[in-house]
């Protein structure tokens, strides 16, 4: 195990990205591969960066090249609705579609629609939407409610479903949880997550700046279905390593989701934060406050947040932004890709250290605006921090730590 | 961003407090115990307090020698010191040393010192998982 | 006076545990209910209260909340706020017991003074402040409530019967098997039914046969089972002293989107992660599940009654703005049935201002009396074995052996409730012992030979005396007394122009309670001589079992069976008795359905309808007889 004894401010290393990259990578990294001894902050972000040129390339195995966007690799991994089955149920086989709710059978077009949005709040089930809401929606500035998804790949789930980690029986009988680790000596890529929120492409949004999907988009509540065209604003990937127990927490934003507090720099539109909101709508425009209650997608006259980032990105993020994104833009000039930015990565820095089960994760906290939008801040333990609030996921009613997913918490089939 | 301290900053702390200078660099990592407690407690009293620990170091004094002297009675240091103590083991400060204590951040809080001390975690920030309390603690030489 | 057919079937006024379960059960048959509530709604997912809990040097129950009151800030001034609150910190604006009775006890000017600043105002005649709050906000006090979910026991019902003591509540423990079941699971209790059945020899069939409860019990600490282990062999008044390992309101699983408890040990102010129940969680879901309409910031001045006795509008001021500067406008509403679920001093103030402030609702007299708490006795010392505090729920286990007995004949019970934060609440610790240690003084009583420590060795210290405290909290069963009471004050108002709550509060006119409290002063001696309190401790010989802190905390002194006492008391939070439950309209405000007798479209919920305070926490107790209430509210409204 890599002991990350290198504590520092990040900020004062002068930083290019640690190695030369001429042209974009296709590859997943395994782990983080540090220029010089104990990884810092700029190898985890290369890592970061890495992983989300081979998450997001072209899944028919062509090049970021030959086309502005095209569907990624990761669209095809399973998401957590298919691993939470009913009683007696078994996942599908890796690479199953997901199956269309009967709420959507009805407007099933010709049209290869695969994906379906169930999720209005970032951690909200299909069960009961409100048993698992312990925070609010995300309006956009059409008044729709940005849409979640939660995907796995192979790796872990194989090893949910080898281990029969998808029924209570299965998973009390079943040892410690400890996902595969994705392992630099053999190449061997181990469990990784991803989280993406997207928001309905509507008046105002160009969706030439947008990586876009058309999706089946469930409303739980109004028992409703429709088909819509939605643009990617919000992309976790958690990656499990042997540097890594605790994961590494990548995390991308479309760059015009919203300005940093109090740094308003005049732009047409942003895609959750309206410069004129006062005007629009006096008294409604408390900078990160979640809706008003009831939050229900279908109701009428909904208010869109007014959203500003808390914490700037920092330094040797942004400098590998611009180096990532000039990467793609060299590729090709009208890639949507290169309109997606790395917020931070956030790692542990001493992962054996037995007072700390985080691993002295640096930096403390850390959030995504689309989907960690209302905790942002710094103040612990409340403000988003990925591998706090993940080092908290515990499946049975023993409450055995899950390894940092609450897919497995949220296991109801009894066998 | 706050200015990085300077290696002597964690010396003389480290010295004072007892706990490791990679302790002190995580806490400072989360809270800014160096800039907040020159500008609460007072600059010219603190620079003070690193130049005499200076002068001690010229003389060859380490550990728990220059912690003594510093602290000795008739120190001009001794109080601003006890100070940066109790800021380090409670994030607890009082402007200019007098008058009402006050806790600058949540973080200054949360980062204190004490509650390693008693192989705990600050009251209301746990990183630790379901049933921890029904075991002991590591020992106490894993949160120095 | 508008007419026509109600706008809601029920209108429900507070947004806390009662009137959220209240609100929930209503709706989920389909009624339309609306709920006002008084204070605002958390829009920021806890992070400024645990920001502002954080910061506060003085860690009080209020801490995290608005409106905000500190030492050093008296910005938040009852007669500027919207809605001020009682607050623990005025408690400490109070003389000590020395103070007291040099400079204040009677005198109309020192009580003059504190009453400006406080919102609970005082008669002279008052000996001790009325030492518990609340909350008012969205989630009412279960934001700050500990968690602890016990049900009563059964003598707790029938006390006259039983002991010839307090009087009978109109319902026995048996009535309530379903409503405590229900209550449990709605909140999520995490406990073993065994641990509970074994206390039968000492309370009594507590649980039907089969019950479970919803989730395994929360493990004990270290520190519960080495004092429980230390403890055993020991007796008082004829019962062994068990540790009993407490049903917790507090996840010990993912249950409906909350994880399980993370040990962060801040359930009083404020759990962090959610895995404490509070009542946003039922507020949630009755306003996203079942439409339930909650206005915030809604004041209600009045009830509005028509001849025949029925409760016609609910009229309420909405404000908006900062304090000093406040928007407000006048509304009204109507329901077919009207709840009030304001707590125990709220809601006595709303029906003491209805009908242009002659009050309604009291027919019996009893609209405002008997206000009890439980007194919290602390006893705390050192141990000679580690039992690493600071760890793990803030209480996790309790004594519950000596709830009952045939001693409850002379003094009152009480249940001890095992801290698991080593002095913080009685000495603020680590803080104070630390400061003791490096600053050379001695206010812990800790360092008697002023020691200025560093370096190495102020990290044993302060481990070494830490690491093995214990604490003890007895939670003092107090009398029902017609003379401890609220009423409007003539003199004082809030931000709004209501007028402020006045308070006749004394202790030591109840023998049967301070006989309690003398008990609770010989058990702590008795455990402390065990664990050997302080005998490994170093540098320090006296006695850390402690009965009378430093003055500065309000205390009573008193003479009882020829033996003087004085002990400093602190409040449990347990507010109680105010509008009680009984058998008849003229021994009682509300029957055994929580229906006024006077008023037969208006109920009254929360431990305001107790007529004693019996020996467990009450808010299991409070949700379990809202959905009592809650049928009786169906079956008007079939």
């Amino acid at each position: 195990m890599v002991v990350a004894l290198a504590v520092g401010w990040f900020a004062a290393r002068d930083v290019p990205p640690p190695q030369p990259i001429s042209d974009v990578v296709y590859d997943l990294p395994a782990d983080v591969d540090p220029v010089a001894g104990a990884p810092d902050l700029a190898d985890y972000d290369t890592f970061s960066w890495l992983s989300f040129l081979a998450l997001n390339a072209p899944a028919d195995q062509t090049k970021f090249s030959d086309a502005p966007d095209s569907e990624p690799t990761w669209a095809g991994w399973m998401e957590d609705f298919q691993i939470l089955v009913q009683d007696g149920q078994v996942p599908p086989p890796w690479g199953s579609a997901r199956n269309i709710p009967p709420l959507c059978r009805a407007i099933a077009t010709e049209a290869n629609i695969t994906r379906v949005l169930t999720h209005a709040s970032k951690t909200a089930g299909v069960v009961n939407l409100f048993e698992q809401a312990q925070s609010g929606p995300l309006i956009d500035q059409n008044g729709a409610y940005v849409r979640y998804e939660i995907l796995v790949n192979q790796p872990m789930y194989d090893y949910i479903v080898d281990n029969q980690l998808y029924n209570l029986v299965g998973l009390d009988a079943f040892g410690p949880i400890d996902f595969p680790s994705g392992n630099p000596r053999s190449g061997e890529i181990g469990a990784i997550m991803v989280k993406a929120a997207w928001k309905v492409m509507g008046l105002g949004d160009d969706p030439s700046r947008f990586h876009v999907t058309e999706a089946y988009v469930v409303d739980a509540q109004a028992q409703s279905c429709a088909i819509e065209r939605l643009g990617l604003v919000g992309f976790h990937i958690s990656t499990k390593t042997v540097s890594a127990p605790h994961w590494i927490w990548s995390t991308f934003e479309h760059v015009d989701n919203v300005p940093d507090r109090g740094t308003l720099t005049p732009r047409a539109h942003y895609n959750f934060f309206d410069p004129f909101c006062e005007v629009k709508r006096p008294g409604q425009c408390v900078e990160n406050a979640m809706p008003a209650l009831p939050w229900a997608p279908s109701n009428p006259d909904q208010v869109p947040s007014q959203v500003v980032r808390t914490t700037p990105i920092g330094p040797v993020t942004a400098v590998l932004n611009t180096k990532f994104q000039e990467l793609l833009r060299e590729a090709n000039p009208l890639s949507v890709w290169a309109n997606y930015m790395l917020v931070g990565t956030q790692f542990p820095q001493r992962p054996g250290d037995p007072t700390d089960p985080t691993g002295r994760a640096f930096p403390q906290s850390l959030a995504n605006t689309t989907l960690e939008t209302f905790m942002q801040g710094d103040t612990p333990p409340v403000s988003s921090s990925c591998v706090g609030c993940h080092n908290r996921a515990t499946t049975t009613a023993s409450a055995k730590p899950s390894d940092f997913t609450y897919i497995l918490s949220r296991v109801t089939a009894k066998y | 961003m706050p200015t990085p301290p300077p290696d002597s900053f964690f010396d003389l702390s480290s010295a004072l407090t007892g706990f490791t200078v990679q302790t002190l660099k995580f806490a400072q990592q989360n809270a800014d115990f160096y800039g907040a407690f020159r500008s609460i407690y007072g600059a010219v009293e603190f620079d003070a307090l690193m130049s005499a620990y200076a002068d001690i170091t010229a003389q060859g004094d380490t550990g728990a020698d220059l912690a003594k002297s510093v602290l000795a009675d008739g120190s001009t240091v001794a109080e601003t010191a006890r100070a940066l103590m109790v800021f380090w083991y409670l994030g607890q400060i009082a402007p200019g040393g007098k008058g009402a204590m006050q806790i600058p951040t949540a973080n200054h809080y949360a980062q204190g010192l004490a509650w390693r001390a008693v192989q705990a975690h600050p009251t209301g920030v746990s990183t630790l998982q379901f049933g921890y309390w029904a075991s002991p603690p590591p020992p106490l030489e894993d949160f120095l | 006076m508008p007419t026509g057919s109600p706008e809601y079937d029920a209108v429900i006024v507070g947004a806390g545990i009662a009137g959220a379960i209240m609100a929930k059960e209503l709706a989920r048959h389909g009624k339309r209910v609306l709920i006002l509530e008084s204070g605002p709604r958390d829009r920021r997912d806890r992070v400024p209260f645990q920001d502002t809990y954080l910061k506060a040097m003085a860690k009080l129950p209020n801490a995290p909340y608005p409106p905000y009151w500190t030492f050093d800030n008296s910005s938040g001034q009852p007669d500027q706020e919207a809605v001020p609150r009682a607050m623990t910190a005025m408690t400490f604006a109070w003389p000590g017991l020395t103070e007291f009775n040099e400079h204040m006890a009677g005198n109309q000017e020192a009580f003059d003074r504190f009453n400006e600043q406080s919102y609970l105002t005082y008669q002279t005649t008052s000996e001790i402040p009325f030492l518990s709050t609340y909350e008012r906000l969205a989630g009412g006090t279960t934001w700050h409530w500990l968690g602890t979910s016990l049900r009563f026991a059964a003598n707790d019902f029938n006390m006259k019967t039983v002991y010839n003591q307090l009087v009978d509540w109109p319902l026995e423990l048996t009535d309530l098997y379903d409503d405590y079941a229900a209550a449990e699971d709605e909140i999520g209790v995490s406990a073993d039914v065994n641990d509970q059945r074994a206390m039968e020899p000492y309370l009594g069939v507590q649980f039907p046969p089969g019950y479970e409860y919803p989730m395994e019990r929360i493990p004990m600490s270290v520190s519960d089972k080495l004092l429980g282990e230390e403890m055993q062999g020991l007796q008082f008044d004829g019962h062994d002293l068990l540790m009993t390992c407490t049903p917790q309101g507090r996840n010990s699983e993912y249950r409906r989107g909350r994880p399980a408890c993370q040990g962060n040990s801040s359930c009083i102010p404020i759990c962090p992660i959610e895995a404490k129940y509070d009542a946003t969680a039922t507020l949630r879901e009755a306003e996203n599940g079942y439409h339930v309409r909650t206005i915030t910031q809604a004041v209600v001045t009045g009830l509005e009654v028509d001849e025949s006795g029925r409760i016609t509008r609910v009229n309420y001021i909405a404000y908006e703005g900062e304090a000093g500067n406040y928007t407000c406008t006048h509304e009204s509403v109507s329901g077919t049935i009207v709840i009030l679920a304001a707590h125990a001093i709220e809601t006595v103030k709303i029906l003491q201002m209805s009908r242009d402030r002659q009050g309604i609702a009291n027919t019996s007299g009893q609209l405002g009396c008997n206000l009890m708490d439980h007194l919290c006795y602390l006893g705390y010392g050192l141990g000679n074995k580690q039992g690493f505090p600071y760890r793990g729920p803030r209480s996790g286990s309790g004594i519950e052996s000596l709830r009952d007995g045939a001693f409850r004949a002379r003094r009152s019970a009480w249940r001890v409730d095992v801290g698991n934060v080593g002095w913080e609440w009685a000495d603020d610790d680590p803080s104070t012992s630390l400061k003791d240690f490096v600053n050379g003084t001695n206010a812990s009583r800790l360092n008697p030979k002023n020691e200025k420590l560093f370096g190495q060795d102020l990290v044993e210290r302060l481990n070494a005396a830490n690491t093995r405290m214990f604490r003890l909290c007895y939670l003092v069963e107090q009398e029902p007394q017609q003379c401890n009471r609220i009423t409007l004050s003539k003199t004082y108002t809030d931000g709004l122009g209501l007028p402020r709550p006045e308070i006749n509060y004394t202790v030591t006119s109840s023998k049967y309670t301070l006989r309690g409290i003398t008990a609770a002063a010989q058990m702590t001696d008795l455990i402390f001589d065990k664990i050997g309190a302080n005998r490994v401790f170093p540098h320090h010989s006296s006695d850390y079992s402690k009965f009378v802190d430093a003055a500065g905390f309000p205390g009573i002194s008193f003479c009882v069976d020829g033996t003087h006492y004085q002990a400093n008391l602190y409040g449990a939070g347990h507010i109680v008795g105010t509008y009680r439950m009984g058998f008849t309209p003229r021994d009682s405000v509300v029957n055994s359905d929580l229906r006024s007798w006077d008023h037969k479209n208006l109920y009254l919920l929360g431990s305001g309808t107790f007529p004693t305070i019996a020996t467990g926490n009450p808010t299991l107790t409070i949700a379990a007889l809202v959905y009592r209430a809650a049928r009786s509210v169906l079956r008007d409204l079939a």
